[in-house]
Formats: C-alpha cells, sequence, structure tokens
C-alpha cells in the first residue's frame, strides 16, 4: 500500500470526504455510546440537538456564540495567513472587553448618566461609542506590542502573544477585585454582576446593546455576518492582502517586489487585535458584564477554527459552527440527570467528532493505493 | 524499466517507458523540462510508484515501492537538492538512517569511508561539518551516502547545475573511476557538452515519451537537440550591434559587506549602457548576487558606494544610494530583477501566475482593492507570447508548473515592465536549450530597444556569445571588463581565479 500526495483535489470531492468523516464520526460515537453506556444513541444525538436548537432562546444563545467564535477567528486569520502565529486572541479580547467595562461602569457614576431627564439614546450613543473606541484601542495595543517587538528585534511571537494574554488575564481579574474607595466593582471582589442594572438610578441599562429583533443576540449576530464579507474581501481582494499573502510565503519576496515587511506585520497585527478588541466591546455590551472567564479559552478555539476552514472566512462559518454545536450539545449531554451521565462522556464525544475531522485533512491531501503488482516468480 | 507509466491526476508524466541500462555504463538521461526525466528516475529510487510496468534488474523483476527497496536493489539518487544535516559532520550524515548492528561505530565508519574516497578520487574529510562545505563537497557527501549504502545503479539529477567548470571536470573523473569499478551510472543534464564529455549512451524523453537512445560517439550537439526538441533548432545567438550606446547605470566603488562583516563586493566600479549586454562571470560566489541585489536596494552598502542612474528621457542623474525597492519603483527608475532564487525572491510558488504577475505592478490604480483584469491579461500575454505550458494562469499554482516555465513567467514578468536596466541571475539555469533560446533572444531583443541588460551567467560559452562586455568578478573584486567578442573562455577562466588573470 502507498500513500500518494494528491495533485490538486477538486472541491467536491474534499468536501464528500468531510461529509464522509462525520458521518463515520456520528457512527463510531453511537457505537461507543451503545457499548459504554447502554443508551439509545440517537437519544443522546437528540439531547445534542435539543442543547443547541431546541427552542428559540437556545437557538439565539447558540447563534450568539458561534458568531462569537467566528469572529475572533477572522480576528486571528490575517495574522496567520502572514505566518505571525499569534495565539494571543484570548488577550486581545480580555483587554477590549475590559475597556468596554471600565467605560460602562465608570458612566454610570457620572452625574450626566445618572440624570432621569437625559434620554437614554443620548447616554447609549455617547457611552457606547467610548466603548467601541477604548475597547478597539486595546485590543489594537495588545496586538501591536508583540508585532513591533517582532519587526524591531524579532522576538518570538507566538510566547510574546501567549504572555499578553496573562497579562490581560490578571489586569481584568485586578479591576473585578479593585475595590474603588467610592465605586467598588463587586462587593466580595469576585463577581461584578450586571452593570447599571439598578432600575432607580437615571443610569439604568446605559451602554447596554439595544434588543433589535426582539433578542439581544441578534445585533452582534448581524455586525459578525457583515465582518465576515468584510474580512473575506479583504484577503482575497485588496492590495493589504495581497501583500499579506505574499510576506507570509516569503519575506524575501516581499522585499523584492518593495513590501515593506515590517510594516505590513505591525498593521496586519494592528488590525487582528482591533478585531478581537471589537469582539470584547460586543461581549460586554451582550452580556453587560465583566469575568474573568468571559473569553473562556475561545481565543484558543478560533486558532483551530481558522486552521480548519484553512483561513477562509466563508469556511469559517462552518467550522464555528460545528464546534459551537458540540461543545453546547455535549454541556447539554452531560447536564441532563436522566442520562445520568457526566461531562466527560461529552467531552469524549467531542473528541471523537474533532479526531475524525481533522484526521479526514489526510485524506484530502493523500491518497492511499494499494499495489496492483504482487510479486512474481522469476 | 519496462512499459511504465505514471500519472498524475489527468497529466501522464511517463507513458510506457521502455529503458535499458547497462552494466558499467554511463548513460545521460536527456530532454527538455517537464519531459518526465525526473519522475522516471524518482519511480527507479523509489520516490514514486508506477501506475503501470515493471522494473527487472538483472533479469529479474523488483518492487520498488521505497526508498528503502530502492538500496536493497543497489539503487541510489542523487538529487538535486542536498537533503544534509547542516550541523553533522560528513560521517554522521552519511551513517544516518542505516540500521545495523547494535552500537554506532563512528571511526569505522570514518574509515570506511576514507576507503571509498580513495577508490573513486573523492576528495573529503570525514570528520568536517557539513555547514562548512562548499556545494560541491556537499555532493560528494551526497554520492559517498549512496556509495557506503552499497549501491551499484547511481542517478544523478542535474549533479553539475552548481558546479564550477574545475568541481564538474572532477565530478566527472570521479564517475568514469565508478564507471570502471562496474557500477552503472544515470546522469540527468541539460548541458549537451557535457552530456558528450562523459556518457556512452544518451536516452531522450520528450513529453513524457522515451523517443530512442544513440550511442554519446555517434551523436552532436545538433542532433541531441533535434531529438529532443522534436525538430530542428539553430544554436547560434544572434549578437546585433545597437546603434548607440548611453550610458544607463554607473556604478562606482560598491563595497558589500555580510552581517559578519565580511566584504562580499570590494570596490566595484563599472558602467552598464542602454543597448548592451554586459555579462558578469566568475566563479560562484563570487560576489554576483551581492551586486544585482545591491543595485535592486536589497542589500544594505557601504557609504563610499555610489549607484548613479541616468534617466533615459530628461538625461537627469540620480543616485540609487539607500533607497529600499519601493523607493526605486516611486521615483521612475524602471529596474527589473530575475533572482537566481526564483521560489524564494524572484516568486511566489502557492501563487497563481496572474497573481505572480501582480507581484510587481499590484499598486497600480487607486483604491485599496486590487485592479484584477489588468494582471490577468498581463498574465495571458506572457503565457502567449512566451509559450508558457500550464492549464490555466488563475487556478493552477505556480510550484506546479516545470521550471521553464516558472522561469518564464518570471522573466517574461520582469520585460513587461518595459524596464530600462534588465538584470538577470542565471536566468537559464536548469532550463532546457529551447527554452534557453527563448531567453537569450527575449534579452537582445531588450537591448536593441535601448535597455540595459546585465547578464549574470555560469556557462562562459553562453557569455561569450552573448554579451558585448563582460564583466569577471574574482572574490568580490573586479577582475576585468573585457569585450566579448574578442576575449577568449581561457582568457575569462583565468580572469575567474585570479584578479587582472595572468599566470
Amino acid at each position: 500500500m502507498h500513500i500518494i500526495k494528491r495533485v490538486g483535489i477538486a472541491p467536491w470531492k474534499a468536501w464528500m470526504i468531510r461529509g464522509i468523516a462525520i458521518l463515520m464520526a456520528l457512527a463510531v460515537c453511537a457505537i461507543i455510546t451503545m457499548i459504554v453506556t447502554k443508551l439509545n444513541p440517537f437519544s443522546v444525538f437528540k439531547t445534542m440537538v435539543d442543547g443547541t436548537l431546541g427552542n428559540s432562546l437556545r437557538t439565539w444563545r447558540t447563534g450568539y456564540r458561534v458568531a462569537i467564535l467566528l469572529g475572533i477567528s477572522l480576528a486571528v486569520t490575517p495574522a496567520f495567513k502572514m505566518r505571525f502565529w499569534n495565539i494571543g486572541a484570548e488577550g486581545q479580547v480580555l483587554a477590549g472587553a475590559l475597556a468596554a467595562a471600565i467605560c460602562m461602569f465608570y458612566a454610570g457614576k457620572m452625574p450626566f448618566f445618572l440624570n432621569p431627564n437625559i434620554s437614554l439614546a443620548v447616554k447609549d450613543l455617547i457611552v457606547i461609542t467610548c466603548m467601541l473606541i477604548a475597547s478597539i484601542c486595546a485590543g489594537a495595543l495588545w496586538g501591536f506590542l508583540p508585532a513591533f517587538f517582532k519587526s524591531r528585534w524579532n522576538t518570538n511571537e507566538t510566547l510574546f502573544t501567549l504572555m499578553m494574554n496573562y497579562v490581560a488575564l490578571q489586569l481584568v481579574k485586578f479591576i473585578i477585585a479593585y475595590r474603588d474607595v467610592k465605586y467598588p466593582w463587586s462587593a466580595n471582589g469576585t463577581v461584578v454582576g450586571i452593570f447599571n442594572s439598578d432600575q432607580k438610578l437615571g443610569s439604568y441599562q446605559v451602554g447596554w446593546f439595544p434588543e433589535v429583533g426582539g433578542s439581544r443576540y441578534l445585533l452582534p449576530i448581524i455586525l459578525i455576518a457583515v465582518l465576515t464579507i468584510v474580512l473575506y474581501l479583504y484577503l482575497k481582494y485588496s492590495k493589504h492582502g495581497y501583500e499579506i499573502a505574499v510576506v507570509g510565503e516569503s519575506e524575501r519576496t516581499a522585499r523584492y517586489a518593495g513590501i515593506k515587511v515590517e510594516h505590513v506585520i505591525v498593521r496586519t497585527m494592528v488590525l487582528s487585535g482591533a478585531i478581537c478588541g471589537l469582539i470584547g466591546f460586543m461581549l460586554v455590551g451582550t452580556d453587560r458584564t465583566l469575568t474573568d472567564t468571559l473569553v473562556d479559552g475561545r481565543g484558543y478555539t478560533a486558532v483551530m477554527v481558522s486552521w480548519m476552514a484553512k483561513f477562509n472566512p466563508i469556511g469559517m462559518v462552518f467550522a464555528a459552527f460545528l464546534l459551537v454545536f458540540m461543545q453546547l450539545g455535549a454541556k447539554e449531554v452531560a447536564s441532563l440527570p436522566s442520562l445520568n451521565l457526566n461531562h466527560s462522556f461529552a467531552d469524549i464525544l467531542t473528541g471523537i467528532i474533532l479526531f475524525f475531522i481533522i484526521g479526514c485533512e489526510f485524506f484530502i491531501s493523500y491518497k492511499l493505493q494499494l499495489s496492483r503488482h504482487k510479486k512474481q516468480g522469476v | 524499466m519496462e512499459g511504465i507509466t505514471k500519472r498524475f491526476g489527468s497529466v501522464v508524466a511517463n507513458r510506457s517507458i521502455h529503458l535499458e541500462l547497462h552494466e558499467g555504463e554511463i548513460l545521460s538521461l536527456l530532454g527538455e523540462n517537464g519531459s518526465g526525466k525526473t519522475t522516471l528516475m524518482n519511480m527507479l529510487s523509489g520516490i514514486y510508484y508506477p501506475d503501470e510496468g515493471q522494473i527487472y534488474i538483472h533479469d529479474k523483476p523488483v518492487k520498488i515501492a521505497s526508498p528503502k527497496d530502492a538500496f536493497d536493489n543497489g539503487i541510489g539518487m542523487i538529487h538535486q537538492h542536498f537533503k544534509l544535516v547542516d550541523i553533522f559532520t560528513a560521517t554522521e550524515n552519511i551513517v544516518l538512517g542505516l540500521k545495523n548492528e547494535g552500537r554506532l561505530n563512528l571511526k569505522q565508519a570514518s574509515k570506511r569511508i576514507k576507503e571509498i574516497s580513495d577508490k573513486y578520487g573523492f576528495d573529503i574529510d570525514p570528520n568536517q561539518k557539513v555547514y562548512d562545505m562548499s556545494v560541491s563537497q556537499k555532493q560528494t557527501v551526497e554520492i559517498i551516502k549512496v556509495l557506503y549504502r552499497g549501491a551499484d545503479i547511481l542517478i544523478l539529477d542535474e549533479p553539475t547545475a552548481v558546479l564550477t567548470p574545475q568541481e564538474t571536470d572532477k565530478l566527472f573523473t570521479v564517475m568514469r573511476n565508478m564507471q570502471k569499478d562496474g557500477k552503472s551510472l544515470i546522469i540527468i543534464t541539460h548541458k549537451l557538452h557535457e552530456v558528450l564529455e562523459v556518457s556512452d549512451r544518451v536516452a531522450i524523453l520528450r513529453k513524457g515519451e522515451y523517443i530512442g537512445d544513440v550511442l554519446t560517439k555517434d551523436a552532436n550537439q545538433q542532433s541531441l537537440t533535434d531529438m529532443m526538441v522534436g525538430h530542428a533548432v539553430s544554436l547560434n545567438i544572434d549578437r546585433p550591434q545597437a546603434k548607440e550606446l548611453k550610458e544607463r547605470l554607473r556604478v562606482e566603488h560598491l563595497t558589500v559587506k555580510d552581517i559578519e562583516g565580511v566584504k562580499r563586493l570590494n570596490d566595484v566600479s563599472f558602467t552598464a549602457n542602454a543597448g548592451e549586454v554586459l555579462g558578469i562571470a566568475g566563479i560562484a560566489g563570487s560576489g554576483q548576487r551581492e551586486l544585482l541585489e545591491a543595485i535592486a536596494g536589497l542589500q544594505p552598502i557601504e557609504p563610499e558606494s555610489r549607484i548613479v542612474y541616468t534617466d533615459p528621457s530628461t538625461g537627469k542623474e540620480q543616485v540609487l544610494n539607500g533607497m529600499d525597492p519601493l523607493k526605486i519603483i516611486r521615483s521612475g527608475v524602471l529596474l527589473s530583477f530575475v533572482p537566481e532564487d526564483r521560489f524564494g525572491m524572484g516568486l511566489v510558488g502557492s501563487m497563481t501566475i496572474t497573481q505572480n504577475v501582480m507581484l510587481r505592478s499590484y499598486r497600480r490604480g487607486k483604491g485599496p482593492m486590487l485592479d484584477r483584469k489588468f494582471p490577468k491579461k498581463l498574465a495571458e500575454k506572457i503565457v502567449n507570447d512566451l509559450e508558457v505550458v500550464t492549464p490555466n494562469v488563475d487556478q493552477i499554482p505556480l510550484r506546479r508548473l516545470s521550471g521553464g516555465n516558472v522561469q518564464k513567467v518570471l522573466v517574461g514578468r520582469e520585460i513587461e515592465q518595459s524596464p530600462t536596466v534588465l538584470m538577470t541571475a542565471y536566468a537559464v539555469r536548469g532550463l532546457d536549450i529551447n527554452t534557453s533560446y527563448t531567453i537569450y533572444n527575449l534579452l537582445t531583443d531588450q537591448k536593441m530597444k535601448g535597455v540595459a541588460v546585465i547578464y549574470v551567467g555560469e556557462d562562459l560559452d553562453v557569455l561569450l556569445e552573448l554579451c558585448d562586455r563582460i564583466l569577471v568578478l574574482c572574490g568580490g573584486r573586479v577582475s576585468g571588463i573585457v569585450d566579448g567578442r574578442s576575449i577568449t573562455k581561457e582568457e575569462i577562466g583565468l580572469m575567474m581565479t585570479k584578479v587582472g588573470g595572468g599566470a
């Protein structure tokens, strides 16, 4: 048997292989479920679907989580296309979220915003604009620092971006525990609670994202849908996108073509960070609170989404949906008392599905050929 | 090899090839780029597996499904690109991957390597680290590696492409020694005079098919070329004289230091004129690359250097010192550069022809978006004009095209910029005769259009036929600037090894 590298594969064939991989993954999941738990595998699958798309609230929540994961995946993609190993999305999103939260929190304490005679729309316009700018700047700064050091002193971007995650995380933990003499962030130093949630005060709901179409989740979903298209166009059809691709392939070729490599690295990472900051802003605006688990590892999951989709923004929509569906579905399976399973079982199912999806890429790049020639006698 | 067929997708790389190699013979495998020579040899050495056909060794059918099978059958291949571990010594590289009797005995291995070297006339120090070696020494290690594993059949894929004439001679001596020892050798090369010099028999492939074989003593350059290309080809380079010569580029006291502070170029001065081809000759690594890159703004230069460009329309002089490539483009200097390292510098292998053609001109047009119509048209024009063989211009990655077609895209793009200075480094390295002549003619056309052409080459015969003047570099210094029409190969050869020439 031989392993042969495929030279170009028709897209429909690649998708067929991926489809088969998912079906096989589900089949293996079903078999494992039957053997280990003696449960009907279809009831487990049904629970997963129920948990993610079972009713309109769950569907909205799933859609929102897909949107956020997709947004972060989009943010890291320009850097990856440039072969800049940015694993700092976690920190960049947190930095953006922190900046937005600070705006929302302190605005709610100012006399102007406490004045009940000024309409909420005016207050929102001011606060949300501030949040937006602050979070984009914070995210961009978190992206800029590693890129600047990389382009100046050729520091290792992987380590640098990783460290920046911890800096952001500790800052968030610090501010949550921060006992501001006048306005303490939290009563016990661990939980902040919903910002501007006191109905008696004039600052009620200041900075909250407006509900669109009857759900607070619709606005971020729309924004990220737009972002997906914009980023797709940016990477594929813009001069910047072209420069990113050339720098990613070969820095020497880029220099030869008159592309300023350092400049492109910094510009692209600032963009990456800024988009992450924007996602942080959406998280705080939608959740209306700040916790240190706000991003919850999605900055890392996004790296996987981006790679699974081969850096194609449209492909990332599917990849992000798949991962969120599995995570939420698995959680649901684990939490249902009638099934009597714990979270580890859900993790096993997730692992099996991921194994097949990532493993099938091998069969897209290579094919196995059985040798037709048997050893013949003389 | 009998009835060997290999397909890649819908492309047939080899169609029912029948090839014979006799014991103690040197066989040349000849063919244009993309004619399937390397594919065929890869099947012999276990890298590919044939779709159809059977390989026999000493009349016995064998199955070669992996490089290990190939070694077990005494077949060893020396690839164009060496596969050595830089920080290991020659010995360590040679024994690497061998599974044998328990403990690794490097001393004994060194001894055997020494024996092999002495037997065939290799010149090598088994304890030298690979990073300290010249290209030719690395090649020697590769060859010994194969012999160490007991190969009787050696395949050399374009071994001379990276060697100087002297190193090539040495290699040929070694090859003949191996032949005398009863080993069979297959050599792939594009250089016809080498084919005639070293081999006993020549086998010719064209477009994946086996055309035939001739005994070397019955062949000459013209007959081989005709068989290879399929029709008669003229092997002369026209060298018309341009009407007037005008100074276009003047380089004064150019000095370039590398990171370690070693002078790679030392006080180089010359002028390149519009309407002439200025050849640059020298042993590999004498500063050719640094010279072109310094002019193109890709190498930092020392303060005493001056690079002066004369604008053809206004006659104004402009100093290019310290400009990066973008500044040079912006200041209106139309400088084209075909670098030596195609995929490392001139092109992007994973991108399509259109995207590669854009590399120089993507800034055209206002706004942040790319203009895609113009590059596509340009790509199609290059493909048509230079007969680039490709299924399409905007889908297939460039890396999948054969070397000659890739080079045509690169040269075509640089010429389409309508340059006033055209610099080329080893523009025909690894190309077949037909493509090489296409490129020589293109360069001459450019010269007649009033472009200052700088041609860095390694084949002295070509330099003497193509260039009006030849600058000879030796260890980063100008050894002399001579007239291309009156100088002889021997004189240049002397100047290459010693500044100023002379015995």
